[in-house]
């Protein structure tokens, strides 16, 4: 179990340096504290606090260390090593998700949504994507809270992080058949496809990023910017869950919490630490549950919440195409972004894809060994009409999740599932599956796949699920329309920073973590400078 | 889990996965009973209370919606799948998404033997190594 035992690891003989990126090391866990090592409550004090080791937390403490602050850098998760993790779907949502994978928000559709508790957070078990919001997405931020943040504003600090993980395009030889064909499909029929920028080293297209890279090509947090802090004089606290803050109303104090074993949950020693400064980097739906127990959920804490929703279906080729070979998002078209749709080529473990497949009996089994004939291809909708809420449990620390698709959002995603079975069958697939309620199970020509536009398709009448979320402590110019300024400070405790994809203003419009890294590098400089 | 749970997890998977079919492990022999227990034992108490209700109302559907009144798991094969069938296509929400979630759950545990596995992946991704 990870985090039951005590770190033995040897010091890392290499240091990711900034030109290259991080080096491999295989022991990157160096030095973290884990339940194990907890005997008594713990009392500790420093600079500043960081809650949360994903894309935005491991940023700032990294940052902040190497510009001499003495940081404490808390994560509610354990570390997991490459041999931590699990091919079996159930085991490895169990162990690497919040509410053991079965998180859900609420509305008028159940949707789910993968919230990783875990050293490195969602970049643990994310597709490695890594891509930069465009400028149009930054000029709504701007329209809509008075943010003066522009795109070239925050190029420097993309470009720092993308060196720092050696971010680059999936190589051809780690495509796979499945990435291939939803290029040609796009080449086919005109529309511009690239291969997905991805923080990975020697990635050997296992198709495995969502259950945990055990090649360790995948460069998460927690084996380059993690360790980067550590090295830097950062502490790092993991199995510690941060609870409530320490203020008086205008300045911060520090944070308490509880010691939390590794997948129960269960509690054990208090855990108390005073700073100057406090940093939020718990994700968009634990940092609000965090600001409303200590007495800070203002107007929009935990408001505002919004999703990518997503959208898959299944095309079917006449031969065997091996899905489960190949990056597991290796190709992706950014040709419809500013219509609100993005295109992706999709792989998870095969068990959850494989709910997908129609029939119930011996025809569900006939269908299971065709399974290497699919390939999954997936939309992701901006979903701007869209809003949700995050709010504090009464008891416990689960938020509650609500979301409602609006039915505008909803036509966007069945235009690109539209656009999906296209580049399907101009890729020669022979049949599609649309996966929703109502239509066919399966679409056996072109002409018949054209009820996708027509079809008045409800969320209700679709799987539909999310992993990106943002919004719930969102940046605004005046204190009256959000919760924090552009450099994630809070508009009226001093002290209190926000570095999540709560930042968000709204949609990014490609995958969310580049953006909360860039996000999170500049809060960092903010905080640096302002000592 | 109590032994009607153990019931009625046994009805469903060889429900979802009934034996002497084109893969040549049927949902118990591929050990769904003991993976869904394992599995329940490791959840939260919560989680746990809401995965036994999804199988009580499996249980329990027949008597309201047919085809006929008894229990799910006193039914004959044919009708067991009428009942996920017309579950998968109900147009109540709630009866959809329970058939869908025992559908995840049990895929899961059909997938975690590794004789239905080799019988999917039929040539297995290249061997993993750091």
């Amino acid at each position: 179990m990870p985090g039951s035992r005590r770190s033995h690891h040897p010091p890392s003989a290499e240091r990711g340096d900034a030109v290259n990126g991080p080096k491999l090391t295989d022991m990157p866990h160096q030095g973290v504290k884990v339940f194990a090592d907890y005997t008594a409550p713990l009392t500790l004090a420093c600079e500043a606090v960081v809650v949360g080791s994903g894309p935005g937390g491991a940023v700032v403490a990294k940052e902040l260390a190497e510009a001499g602050l003495d940081v404490i850098l808390l994560e509610e998760g354990p570390p997991f090593g490459a041999a931590d993790f699990r091919q079996d779907a159930g085991a490895s949502l169990r162990r690497t998700l919040r509410e053991h994978g079965m998180r859900a928000a609420m509305g008028q559709t159940y949707m789910p949504t993968m919230q990783a508790v875990a050293l490195g957070g969602g970049s643990l078990i994310n597709s490695a994507i890594c891509a930069r919001a465009p400028a149009f997405a930054l000029e709504h931020w701007r329209e809509r809270t008075g943010i003066g943040l522009t795109r070239a504003e925050l190029d420097p600090h993309y470009e720092k992080v993308e060196r720092f993980l050696g971010v680059e395009p999936t190589r051809p030889e780690t495509l796979g058949r499945r990435n291939q064909l939803f290029k040609a499909g796009c080449d086919a029929l005109g529309i511009s496809s690239e291969p997905t920028p991805r923080n990975v080293r020697g990635c050997k297209g296992s198709g495995e990023c969502f259950t945990g890279c055990r090649t360790g090509a995948k460069k998460s947090t927690d084996v380059n910017y993690v360790p980067a802090a550590i090295r830097a004089g950062a502490r790092v606290y993991t199995s510690v869950r941060a609870e409530r803050l320490i203020h008086d109303g205008r300045a911060i104090r520090g944070i308490t919490g509880h010691v939390v074993e590794p997948f129960t949950g269960r509690e054990s020693h208090a855990v108390r630490i005073t700073a100057q400064t406090v940093v939020l980097a718990a994700g968009c739906m634990q940092t609000p549950v965090i600001l409303q127990k200590s007495g800070l959920g203002g107007r929009w804490v935990g408001d505002e919440l919004q999703f990518h929703p997503g959208l898959a279906l299944m095309a079917i080729y006449d031969e065997p195409i091996d899905p489960w070979e190949g990056a597991t998002q290796g190709y992706h078209s950014l040709h419809f972004l500013e219509e609100g749709v993005k295109l992706e080529v999709l792989w998870a473990p095969p068990a959850i894809l494989a709910t997908r497949l129609p029939g119930i009996g011996h025809l569900y089994q006939r269908n299971l060994l065709n399974f290497d004939r699919m390939a999954p291809f997936d939309v992701i909708a901006a979903a701007e009409r869209s809003r949700g809420k995050v709010r504090a449990p009464l008891f416990g620390w689960e938020p509650r999740i609500s979301f409602d698709l609006h039915k505008d959002d909803m036509a966007v995603l069945m235009r690109g599932l539209a656009i999906l079975s296209d580049i399907s069958w101009a890729s020669g697939a022979v049949g599609v599956l649309p996966g929703i309620v109502g239509l066919p199970d399966v679409l056996c020509s072109k002409e018949q796949a054209e009820m996708l536009r027509r079809a008045e398709v409800r969320p209700r009448d679709a799987v539909i699920a999310s992993n990106h979320a943002f919004g719930t402590t969102r940046m605004s110019r005046r204190p009256e329309d959000g919760v924090v300024d552009e450099y994630g400070r809070h508009h009226t405790v001093q002290g209190l920073y926000v570095a999540d994809s709560g930042l968000f203003v709204g949609s990014p419009s490609v995958n969310p973590m580049l953006t909360i890294m860039a996000l999170a590098d500049r809060v960092a400089q903010c905080i640096a400078g302002n000592r | 889990m109590r032994q009607n749970e153990r019931l009625i997890v046994a009805a469903c998977a060889d429900t979802l996965f009934p034996p002497g079919g084109p893969i040549p492990v049927s949902g118990t022999e591929a050990g769904l009973v003991t993976y869904i227990a394992a599995y329940l034992r490791k959840l939260s108490r919560g989680r746990r209370l809401l995965i036994r209700l999804l199988f009580l109302f499996i249980e329990l559907s027949p008597l309201v919606f047919g085809p006929r009144r008894t229990l799910f798991t006193r039914l004959q094969h044919d009708d067991r799948v009428r009942v996920f069938e017309q579950m998968a296509g109900s147009a109540m929400y709630l009866r959809h998404m329970a058939v869908l979630s025992l559908r995840t759950l049990m895929t899961m545990g059909y997938f975690a033997c590794p004789e239905v596995a080799a019988a999917i992946i039929r040539r297995p991704p290249k061997e993993v190594t750091p």
